[in-house]
């Protein structure tokens, strides 16, 4: 058997996993999960919280990040507690309305900055990291497949 | 005025990039489409001019939500 993720778009769109790819999604998202609760303020928990909120300004962004990091990481943490109550790591997920297909997005696109800089280099043990990213980034796109968004 | 544009970087996919616009400006999927493939091959693309900062911010951290690249510059005054 292989791993597999399928786009089934419709009324009702779903996607279809084989089983052990949906409990490798389920632990990336729970792992992605302990990292943004984490509140200790060491270097390397600011260095992962400067990939969910990069500067827009290209001078000083002190201002902006004071008033918008804390509501955007609680809106993935929000999108990504949503996933994980509603979802136990079944192999199909039916999506009954937009907001649960925006909060897989948002989780899908903030679960690779787990395993990579936003620059594109890998983190971490790189071969690992290359498979998981292009795994969540392939979910993501069957995700967009399904809710019917054709490019 | 400052002015709001989207920078491509080497981690999103078209089809990601077009769905967070159609998500976070309701454009249609045809617009939001065009707006990704143009952001790809120039590296950036101009999403709007707005007159407040905090709208452009609002829009920003959208972006930022649904995994973007955003960028806001203030936009050069012109001879009348």
């Amino acid at each position: 058997m292989h791993d597999y993720v399928e786009a089934v778009p419709g009324e009702v769109p779903e996607l279809r996993f084989s089983e052990p790819t949906a409990v490798s999604v389920r632990v990336i998202f729970t792992e992605l999960g302990a990292k943004l609760s984490d509140r200790r303020d060491g270097r390397r928990q600011r260095q992962f919280l400067a990939r969910f909120a990069p500067d827009v300004y290209p001078g000083e962004n002190e201002e902006f990040h004071r008033r918008w990091d804390e509501p955007l990481r609680a809106e993935i943490l929000g999108a990504l507690e949503r996933v994980l109550r509603a979802w136990d790591g079944s192999a199909v997920v039916r999506f009954t309305d937009q907001r649960m297909v925006d909060d897989w997005f948002i989780a899908l696109a903030h679960a690779r900055w787990l395993y990579v800089r936003r620059d594109g280099d890998l983190l971490g043990r790189v071969a690992a990291s290359q498979v998981n990213v292009a795994w969540v980034q392939f979910v993501q796109t069957q995700l967009v497949t399904a809710a019917g968004l054709a490019i | 005025m400052v002015r709001l544009s989207l920078i491509s970087d080497d981690v999103n996919a078209s089809e990601a990039v077009a769905y967070a616009l159609h998500r976070v400006f309701g454009w249609s999927e045809g617009i939001a489409a065009s707006y990704a493939r143009r952001a790809h091959a120039d590296g950036s693309v101009e999403l709007g001019s707005y007159p407040e900062r905090g709208e452009a911010e609002e829009l920003a951290a959208r972006l930022l939500a649904f995994g973007m690249l955003a960028r806001i510059t203030p936009e050069e005054a012109t001879d009348a």
